[in-house]
């Protein structure tokens, strides 16, 4: 694993018991040093692709960690949570083919029409339950992807080209790392006050056990409202970063396959666990820049470590490294 | 607008609703059975029309490719069954989801791998590569009124199976009420294996007849997918009458609005409007179909739990 | 003024009708217990109260307020809290955890992102303190999942007490607990007498009687009696509710002769041995024994929630034993799936019918029919038509049209087409009109004197006497008397302890 997942996984193993938060601290900044002083690193060794692939790490993590809030936490299985990547994606694209391209107006634009799809979608889709739950996120997010790719003039299905919007000052790769880094620590710190908080207990507990959680008093329906708004804000924040490292936004970002990669960096991460996004999303790329370095149908055995982790490790990595330490 | 183009519309339609029936009715029995869902239908799909391009032009017969077709990817179904599906019986729906997509990325990338990226040909047999003439004014091609005979046959085969034999009647009895079934006797493993494979079968059957007319080539079993879930969820889980007519409504409806709306919407409003606009209600239209059903009547419209 | 007054309720299930003008009036720091048979509709009745369902006419009203339609959730922050049948709680949680969650849902405004509860120490101190209450207060850290059933059921108590309410729905608090457990229940309810109103839905007569104030007995959805203990007790409705007739009546029937004699020396086809069942952490049976010969006539008797069901599901195969041995023809069974333990010729007539809503009335009965055991005689289409000629007119008719008593006889008939050697029944006569209940027990009665052997259960005692072989009563999953009827019919005490009120 990479330096900074291993720092994670001794942070996990060591937990917060006062003689090893020392060692917590001293990984964790480490890690933090590392991965601040990345660019340059890779500037100087001519490492333009693992910037990159950095980066597009850094976006997938925020991606995940946000479908976590729903999938894991709120125990929600949304199948249709690539319409918020795609729609931040595309609201950036848009707007910046409209000649808008200031970033203080562009990037809230991004995050607040995916929130207001969570809420639209969200407000229908949570009356349902189970089986039905998940069909009917897919079919809403089918009805997005074609009323998307209807737009000829936005590209249709070939997609756009998304300049990257005006920060002041001109936005080249490092850049795009180091915004990415910013709002991926955030969000992930945000999330992390957010579960332990009065509000994630409680959404904890309309997943665990949903009559229960009523019967005690806790409004079940608005909670996971909020929760789905929250989680896709933050996917549609994915999405505009990813618009600006690849300056591209194709339909694609809003498919069913998409969701499902998703899902899948979840369930390899640990579903429910916190670190899932992290590790799930780290160890997808790896997985993927593995076999793809190895044979041209990488996909195939992609697929068939995700069918061997589904089938056999459905706690994921997180559920793993707990495991071990019981 | 000439009637006769209706009508050929109205046929595509038709054609199209019992091919995706042939791959609903297997979804929607092991659904109701099992519980299961099983996103990997697409692939079966798929591999029926790969296999059926490969051995027709092996053999020369488009024929003998089709039955090869149907009993290589009924002996690939019962292989999966044991293999994978046995181990997500009684999983959350999450699990089966995950474990199905998955299937469907292997599927895709081990048939780029043994066909390669291109898609196949597989070609009209050419005793049927003519029109015929069913009405004054209206031509059709042979072939596809030959897929909607096969369809229908397939159609009333299934029901005379379901409705009028013994195992028929065990397969309805356990889609309803599965620990009853086996309270009476019923085998209710075999049964559902043997629903499987001959799900598999049949969705074969209806990637190698629709192979000439839509393109043999890799994901070409997703978009199918996707239609045949709404086609069951608005006919009712565990039902096949329901998967028939949820399949004829998906078919009809969204062969038509792809064909009309963007014509009907022309005369509505502007024509870059109705350019956009048209396609796009068409596609939308099926799952805005499947959102109102399952507001309206979440059970569908032959549900089979009393 | 009552704390809780229901007024025409009635609940209609498409066709069912569950619950038909119900009125119940639970006052101030009250208990009152909720009791009546099978399928009365209490667990409707309850759940109409805690919001779960909508009525489809009646009202509710709490504290002077019309709840009717308000959901769960602002009900139990107006003060009503509930425990459920089936322990609820949130499994992934410690039983701290568990009475914190309670404890916030209750106070101010769960949408706070910020501050980790853990931090938040009024909770928490406001939580322990509910344990204590519960007598869980060792137990604070201890993970939901490990506790005992018994412990579980406090943890409920202490999450609905956590809510301040001023009522407290138990629904069946001592199911699948032994009696020491259960006496820990009765204290727990005797200690909230005065400080909280309580509706109590149990089975157990002996928790009932000790701990109610009043009592209100529901029956086929309608509330049949209410007032104190003593005077539902003496009821003679209530009495012939539960037996099918008075306590004291004397039919001009007489108890089935020499039951015992006329098997001796009949091996038993059917042995139960041990049996102990459980759903979930909830043990249902424990330890249940007996035994029905070949060719004999066998009831199983007892309450509601007394583990009749359960007993006979586990001979079916529908239920895994915990541990103990069903034996079927010499042939250890336990194990086995429920269709191989079909195909060796034991065939259920369950509780509520089940019959396939999907097939038709003559395909009911036609898909599972064989004739495995070669008899001569067989039972086939027409013969069961002959048993039951009504079905004759709905033969192409889907299951679900079929009226109660109607789908009753079809569920008899598709049991009897497959040939076995031992029919299973579980309240097999219910909702069916007297006359025709008196025409299937005069079939069972041909039946069983033809060589079919027949387990039953039943609550019209009675008339079971008649022609019945041997009893067996059981009481909390435990048989806790077996004999013959003439026996069964010399102990009355017997029918008022264990058998109704």
């Amino acid at each position: 694993m990479r330096a900074r997942d291993l720092s994670v996984e001794q942070a996990r193993r060591g937990g917060v018991a006062p003689p090893r938060a020392f060692v917590v601290w001293g990984a964790g900044s480490v890690a933090g040093l590392a991965l601040l002083a990345f660019p340059a690193l890779a500037q100087a060794l001519e490492w333009s692709y693992y910037l990159s692939l950095a980066t597009k790490a850094l976006i997938l993590v925020l991606a995940a960690s946000a479908l976590n809030l729903v999938l894991g936490y709120g125990g929600l299985v949304s199948f249709g949570h690539a319409t918020y990547y795609g729609l931040g994606a595309y609201t950036v694209a848009v707007m910046v083919r409209e000649g808008i391209r200031q970033a203080w107006l562009v990037w809230p634009a991004a995050v607040a029409v995916a929130a207001l799809a969570a809420l639209a979608i969200g407000a229908v889709c949570l009356r349902t339950r189970g089986l039905y739950f998940i069909m009917i996120t897919l079919a809403f997010a089918q009805m997005v992807y074609y009323f998307v790719v209807s737009f000829k003039q936005y590209g249709g299905q070939d997609g756009l080209r998304a300049p990257r919007t005006d920060f002041g000052f001109p936005l080249g790769d490092a850049e795009v790392y180091y915004l990415s880094l910013l709002l991926v620590a955030a969000s992930l710190f945000f999330l992390w006050r957010l579960v332990h908080a009065r509000f994630g207990r409680a959404l904890q507990a309309a997943r665990d056990n949903e009559v229960r959680a009523t019967t005690v008093g806790f409004p079940v329906y608005r909670i996971q409202l909020v929760a789905f708004v929250i989680s896709g804000a933050l996917t549609g924040l994915a999405g505009a970063l990813m618009a600006h490292h690849t300056q591209y936004v194709s339909p694609a970002m809003l498919s069913w396959p998409q969701s499902g990669h998703f899902m899948f960096m979840v369930i390899l991460g640990g579903v429910g666990r916190f670190w899932a996004g992290l590790l799930g999303a780290g160890a997808m790329v790896l997985i993927e820049e593995l076999f793809h370095s190895l044979t041209v149908s990488w996909q195939l055995y992609v697929g068939l470590t995700l069918l061997a982790v589904v089938l056999l490790a459905p706690r994921g990595l997180a559920g793993l490294v707990e495991g071990r330490r019981r | 607008m000439p009637v006769s183009l209706v009508l050929e519309q109205l046929l595509n339609g038709l054609q199209f609703g019992l091919m995706l029936f042939l791959l609903s009715a297997g979804l929607t029995l092991v659904l109701g059975m099992m519980d299961v869902v099983n996103l990997a239908q697409g692939s079966l799909y798929m591999l029926g029309a790969y296999f059926a391009a490969t051995l027709a032009a092996a053999s020369g017969s488009f024929w003998a490719g089709l039955a090869g077709a149907v009993l290589a990817t009924a002996l690939v179904a019962l292989l999966l069954e044991v293999s994978v599906l046995r181990r997500v019986y009684g999983a959350d729906h999450l699990t089966q989801v995950l474990a199905t997509f998955a299937l469907i990325l292997v599927f895709n990338e081990a048939v780029r791998a043994i066909w390669g990226p291109q898609a196949l040909l597989l070609s009209v047999p050419p005793e049927l590569a003519r029109p015929v003439t069913i009405l004054p004014g209206l031509s059709y091609s042979a072939y596809r009124l030959t897929v909607i005979g096969a369809g229908v046959v397939l159609a009333v085969g299934m029901f005379l199976f379901i409705h009028r034999t013994r195992v028929g009647m065990w397969v309805r009895a356990g889609a309803s009420n599965r620990r009853m079934a086996q309270a009476m006797g019923v085998p209710i493993r075999r049964v559902f294996t043997g629903v499987f494979v001959t799900g598999a079968a049949l969705s074969a059957v209806a990637g190698a007849l629709l192979g000439p007319i839509f393109a043999v080539q890799v994901g070409m079993g997703e978009d199918v997918l996707i239609l045949a879930f709404v086609a069951i969820v608005i006919g009712g889980i565990g039902s096949v009458k329901g998967s028939l007519v949820g399949s004829l409504l998906v078919g009809v409806v969204d062969t038509a609005g792809r064909a009309f709306l963007p014509s009907v919407f022309g005369l509505l409003f502007a024509p870059e409007v109705a350019s956009n606009l048209g396609p796009t209600v068409a596609s939308v239209l099926i799952y805005l179909l499947m959102a109102v059903v399952l507001f309206v009547r979440p059970q569908g419209l032959f549900p089979v739990h009393g | 003024m009552s704390l809780l007054q229901v007024r025409g309720l009635t609940k209609r299930f498409g066709g069912l009708l569950a619950l038909w003008r119900c009125d119940l009036d639970v006052q101030p720091g009250e208990v009152h217990a909720l009791i009546g048979p099978n399928g009365a509709g209490k667990t409707t009745l309850v759940n109409l109260v805690s919001g779960l369902l909508t009525p489809t006419e009646g009202r509710v009203v709490f504290r002077g307020r019309d709840i009717t339609l308000l959901p769960p959730h602002e009900r139990a922050l107006l003060g009503i809290a509930r425990t459920f049948q089936v322990t609820n709680l949130f499994p992934q949680d410690t039983v701290l955890g568990n009475l914190t969650l309670a404890v916030q849902a209750r106070t101010g405004s769960s949408f706070r992102f910020w501050k980790p509860v853990a931090h938040e120490r009024e909770l928490v101190e406001a939580a322990r303190g509910y344990a204590r209450r519960v007598d869980l207060h060792g137990r604070l850290e201890a993970p939901v999942r490990a506790l005992s059933h018994g412990e579980r059921r406090q943890v409920e108590v202490g999450l609905a007490l956590a809510g301040e309410p001023h009522l407290v729905v138990l629904d069946e608090p001592t199911s699948g607990m032994g009696p020491e457990e259960s006496r820990r229940v009765v204290d727990l309810i005797q200690g909230l007498r005065g400080q909280v109103a309580v509706l109590l839905v149990e089975h157990d007569m002996d928790v009932v009687f000790r701990v109610a104030d009043r009592i209100t007995v529901l029956v086929d959805g309608r509330v049949l009696a209410s007032g104190p203990p003593e005077a539902v007790r003496e009821d003679p409705e209530v009495h012939r509710a539960y037996l099918g007739h008075a306590v004291d009546s004397s039919r001009t029937g007489s108890a089935r002769s020499a039951g015992r004699a006329r098997l001796s020396g009949r091996r038993p086809l059917l042995q139960v041995q041990g049996l102990e069942a459980s759903y979930g952490p909830s043990q249902a049976l424990f330890g249940v024994d007996l035994q029905v010969p070949e060719g004999g006539l066998v009831t199983l008797l007892g309450r509601n929630g007394m583990g009749k069901t359960t007993t006979l599901h586990a001979v079916a195969g529908l239920v895994p034993p915990k541990s103990g041995r069903v034996v079927f023809d010499g042939r250890e069974v336990q194990a086995l799936p429920p269709e191989d333990i079909a195909r060796l010729g034991i065939a259920l007539v369950p509780e509520g019918r089940q019959v396939f809503p999907n097939l038709t009335v003559r395909e009911n009965l036609v898909a599972f029919a064989s004739n495995r055991v070669g008899r001569p005689d067989p039972w086939n289409l027409d013969r069961v038509l002959q048993l039951f000629p009504r079905l004759r007119e709905r033969l192409d008719q889907l299951g679900s049209r079929l009226s109660g008593g109607e789908q009753q006889m079809l569920a008899i008939g598709r049991a009897l087409m497959t040939n076995p050697r031992l029919l299973i029944l579980d309240e097999a006569t219910e909702g069916l009109a007297p006359l025709v209940r008196e025409e299937i027990w005069k079939a069972l009665r041909l039946l069983n004197e033809a060589g079919l052997t027949v387990l039953l259960v039943d609550k019209y005692v009675e008339q079971l006497t008649e022609f019945a072989d041997y009893h067996y009563i059981l009481e909390r999953g435990r048989v806790v008397w077996e004999g013959t009827s003439q026996a069964l019919r010399a102990d009355r005490d017997l029918w008022r302890t264990y058998l109704s009120v």
